[in-house]
């Protein structure tokens, strides 16, 4: 049974000032109707000031990095007519495409462009907030090709990388949201609106293809509607018709004179980019050497990826800098609930710690202890000491290298687990990891565990 | 009492004993406050261009304080939280506000009989309309109760009303001046102009509100210019176009009037040379077609949800006509038929005229196709009453300025004859307007 | 509808005086491209503003949000 799915993808761009006014577009924790303006309200007589030069540039660079063809016509902005208490205008401001033709891995993307955010409508209580009208929006529209749930998902996770890779959008926080649309086996097409999370795109679809597949099952043709996502039930019901006028009497905005995107700020902006990341991981993989599932591990965020290029550089050592980044320090973000961007960590002081192993001043058990006090140190991501070999000694973390002090250390152990000796002489190879961790523990995981293992060995035959 | 101050007590006056009139809608509780400090500011020598003047406003500018009805129920407790560009510029240079003037609903009108707060009189053609939509503009300053008003103009409610009541009036070039805080008819028509009693007014508020607006995106990028120390009555040399067609579609005795104005134009030096405009019959079309689209699109906000009501549900039987074809006619399946025809018509109409203007320096006609009816004369067929606007609405579809000055009378009723040139030629409109303005 | 009526009169009578035509349309009087802004600083708060469209309101609760319609956008 063949399924066909394509999504509209809408992003909110991480401009200063709205789309068609100077308002702020900050509008997180801020009392209502506080960062507006007669524009973005919709009082009679405002009109769209000058369209922000940062969206429409930041619009073009997504499309670039979809591999999009530009539009080297004018592009016309449409005025979108339709009625809803959070359009304060009665109708949007939508452009017509910027970027046409591209493509993000198997999924094609139709077109890119840009518009704006309504306002904040609760249907429930009837409240309406205009602090997000007006906010610039980016749109991206993908060609049917997706065929399963699971596909969708993996798509708008690259997507969602990508986006976060040009810097331009919106910071993680869940404000990407979309549209999809599923057929099963030619049948009609349904559209699924008010979807805001990756996990709810997910659920809708299976949830559609259940309905649809019941339907189906009873005999009941699948008629093409629009319905919404319940994110509360996991569940989509149908729209009301009117929510769902197809006419919008679409007219280019008189008031607002065509964009022309030319040749050399396309030159411009492609220059000035960053490596998309489905590009980085093919680099990767295939300057370094590495699998698929490291790199792609490693250029899940930009910043990361950008620094593991530098650490690379100045180390020469490319599995310990992927090794140590791929399961040490993402297993500690990870745990702290943080993105690298948030850590503390960046290239240099992560070099450090490399360095460090390497001279022999640092043991990989240490090594995560000291990532993990540079992230505790810090509270905004910005962190600029260097990790010095007198920074880890204060810390209590620098590796011993006296051999008395680890002799030492391992005749304790064996003295005080007779039980775990005694194992091992039974041919329990686990006792030996055992007292291995012992010694480390005593040690405040500052022996080498290679050289507690063969002083151990040593000691027990 | 300081010479601002003095002149709004005047005018409040005038106001007061003449109220059936009806040419306000609402009098800036400010003005006298306003008015006292461009006194002090006289006094100490730093007063800008305007001070000492007082200006009226057509209800459909935003003034911040003041209600923007735009003549309607729909808005007729929306007080402005916002000053219009023009009000800004107005308020930098000294000027007083001294209120919000009468107008034909939304101007939707070319009679000023259409406002839900009663029709306005024609101060100089006692029982007759005063013309439209900047009815009250018009009769405020031919009644003498302000300096000078601002008025819009989409398809002649400057000029219009300017005929009228024999005053003077101008539409600039479409992008000259901004229209920010407009509440517009037709975004892609209306500009915002000066009625006047002189022309040397006219030239000053020009100068005032002109010049590129950083909100407003279709004004144009130039720089300033100097309409008043440019004035000149010299025309020697000068080509007026004057065009049959003009005869074929107006009342013999409006142009009889026209006629006299063009001889004194020639015997001051200027050469009268015959024109044509073939596709003057089309302009009615395609201008109304454009305003129905154009219209029902600006008017989707006036919801009821966040100030005034439901437009559809107060507004009167012409503006609810215009929403209601509006709303047809830009249909996806219709708009071939209606819009695009009438935008691609739009086109030959505004090549043919900066055709012409390559020719001559001004076009010279009539400014209305027949004289303005009585008060209380039921006109019901709307086609009627667009027919007031054939000769005006070239101007705002080709973008081009257009003047317009009294020449005459027909018994009487003033006639004013339109001057128009190519665009940005407003200072030769201006010129043309004080030459006949001497000859009185 | 009386005026629905007198409406599509009009209708008829303005598009027949317009015969067929081969020509651009005009969609904008004057010849405009890109014009933009920089993204800039946000504007100042405007606390008159606010005072205004709350008086305009015709519902607003006390903290400044609208009070429109309630749901219904779901069958």
């Amino acid at each position: 049974m063949k399924t066909i799915i394509g999504f509209e993808i809408h992003e909110q761009l991480n401009t200063k000032s709205k789309l068609y006014c100077n308002s702020s577009t900050h509008y997180r924790n801020v009392e209502p109707n506080t960062n507006v303006c007669e524009v973005c309200t919709g009082m009679p007589g405002a009109k769209p000031y000058p369209m922000n030069q940062d969206a429409i540039d930041a619009t073009v660079e997504i499309a670039l990095m979809l591999n999009c063809d530009i539009i080297e016509n004018p592009v016309y902005i449409q005025r979108k007519h339709y009625d809803y208490p959070d359009l304060p205008s009665g109708y949007q401001r939508t452009s017509l495409p910027i970027g046409k033709d591209g493509k993000l891995n198997d999924v094609g993307i139709w077109e890119v462009h840009i518009e704006e955010d309504p306002g904040k409508y609760d249907p429930l209580s009837g409240l309406v907030d205009y602090n997000r009208s007006g906010v610039p929006l980016v749109e991206i529209v993908t060609a049917p090709d997706i065929r399963n749930p699971e596909d969708g998902r993996k798509f708008l996770r690259e997507l969602s990388k990508v986006l976060q890779y040009t810097g331009k959008v919106k910071p993680e926080g869940g404000t990407m949201r979309m549209d999809t649309n599923i057929s099963l086996e030619g049948g009609a097409r349904v559209e699924i609106k008010n979807i805001n999370s990756v996990k709810g795109a997910y659920r809708a679809l299976k949830f559609e293809i259940t309905r649809q597949k019941n339907l189906r099952k009873r005999g009941v043709k699948v008629i093409q509607e629009t319905r919404a996502f319940i994110e509360s039930q996991m569940i989509t019901r149908r729209m009301r018709i009117k929510e769902t006028d197809a006419d919008y009497r679409y007219i280019p905005d008189p008031d607002i004179p065509p964009l022309l995107i030319n040749a050399k700020k396309i030159i411009e902006i492609k220059s000035a980019m960053p490596e998309a990341p489905h590009l980085k991981l093919k680099r990767f993989m295939d300057t370094f050497g590495i699998s698929h599932d490291d790199a792609w591990a490693i250029t899940n965020e930009k910043e990361m990826a950008d620094d593991i290029e530098f650490e690379i550089h100045q180390l020469n050592k490319t599995k310990k800098v992927v090794d140590f980044n791929r399961h040490i320090i993402k297993k500690t973000i990870e745990y702290k609930k943080l993105t690298y961007k948030q850590s503390g960590l960046n290239g240099i002081n992560v070099s450090d710690i490399l360095k460090l192993i390497e001279d022999g001043h640092l043991t990989d058990f240490n090594a995560e202890l000291t990532v993990r006090n540079i992230i505790d140190k810090t509270i905004d991501g910005i962190y600029t000491d260097r990790v010095t070999l007198n920074n880890i000694e204060n810390l209590g973390l620098a590796k011993i290298n006296e051999k008395d002090i680890v002799e030492k250390a391992v005749i304790e152990v064996l003295n005080e687990n007779s039980n775990a000796v005694e194992d091992f002489k039974l041919g329990k190879s686990k006792a030996l990891n055992f007292m291995i961790g012992q010694v480390m523990m005593k040690t405040k995981g500052r022996a080498d565990p290679d050289i507690v293992r063969l002083i151990l060995k040593k000691e027990l035959r | 009492m300081g010479i601002t101050h003095e002149n709004l007590t005047n005018y409040l006056d005038r106001i007061e004993k003449n109220r059936k009139i009806n040419a306000f809608i609402e009098l800036n509780p400010d003005a006298k406050r306003d008015a006292k400090k461009v006194d002090e500011k006289i006094n100490s020598g730093t007063a800008g261009k305007l001070a000492g003047l007082l200006i009226a406003v057509k209800s459909n500018i935003n003034v911040r304080g003041l209600r923007a009805t735009c003549a309607s129920k729909t808005l007729e407790n929306y007080v402005s939280p916002y000053d219009a560009t023009v009000i800004e510029k107005i308020r930098k240079e000294d000027g007083v506000i001294i209120g919000m003037t009468n107008m034909d609903e939304f101007a939707c009108g070319s009679s000023g009989e259409s406002s839900y707060f009663g029709p306005t009189q024609n101060p100089s053609a006692k029982g007759r309309i005063p013309g439209g939509s900047s009815s009250g503009s018009s009769a405020a300053v031919a009644a003498n109760f302000c300096d000078i008003s601002l008025g819009s103009d989409t398809g002649g409610s400057i000029r219009n009303p300017a005929s009228h009541c024999g005053i003077i009036g101008l539409k600039p070039t479409y992008g000259l001046v901004s229209r920010y805080g407009l509440i517009d008819l037709a975004m892609s028509l209306d500009q915002i102009g000066s009625l006047s009693k002189d022309v040397s007014s006219a030239a000053l508020m020009l100068e005032v509100i002109q010049g590129r607006d950083f909100k407003e995106g279709t004004t144009l990028d130039i720089s300033q210019q100097d309409f008043v120390s440019n004035l000149s009555s010299d025309l020697r040399e000068w080509k007026i176009g004057f065009a049959q067609e003009y005869k074929e579609f107006t009342d013999p005795k409006i142009v009889r009037e026209i006629k006299k104005g063009l001889d004194r134009l020639s015997s001051n030096g200027a050469e009268i040379v015959d024109i044509e405009i073939s596709n003057l019959s089309k302009g009615i079309s395609t201008y109304y077609l454009t305003v129905f689209v154009e219209f029902f699109s600006g008017t989707r906000k006036f919801d009821g949800r966040r100030f005034g009501y439901n437009i559809e549900n107060v507004c009167g039987r012409e503006v609810l006509r215009r929403i209601m074809l509006g709303r047809y006619i830009s249909q996806k399946e219709y708009s071939g038929k209606y819009y695009k025809k009438a935008l691609q018509f739009r086109s030959l109409i505004k090549k043919e005229l900066l055709t012409v203007l390559n020719n001559v320096d001004i076009i010279a006609g009539p400014t209305v196709p027949k004289l303005p009816h009585k008060i209380g004369d039921k006109v019901t067929d709307p086609l009627v009453m667009y027919g007031y606007d054939l000769l005006t609405v070239p101007a705002n579809l080709a973008g081009i300025p257009s003047g317009v000055i009294k020449v005459g009378n027909v018994k009487d009723i003033p006639v004013g004859m339109q001057i128009q040139s190519k665009p940005l030629g407003e200072q030769n409109i201006l010129n043309v307007m004080c030459n006949l303005e001497g000859e009185k | 509808m009386k005026i629905e009526k007198q409406s599509k009169k009009v209708l008829k009578e303005l598009s027949l005086t317009l015969g067929n035509i081969n020509l651009e349309e005009t969609y904008y009087v004057v010849d405009k491209i890109n014009v933009t802004r920089g993204d800039g600083e946000p504007k100042k708060d405007n606390s008159n503003f606010k005072i205004i469209i709350r008086k305009n309101a015709p519902k607003m609760d006390e903290k400044g949000s609208y009070i429109m319609e309630a749901g219904g956008w779901i069958d």
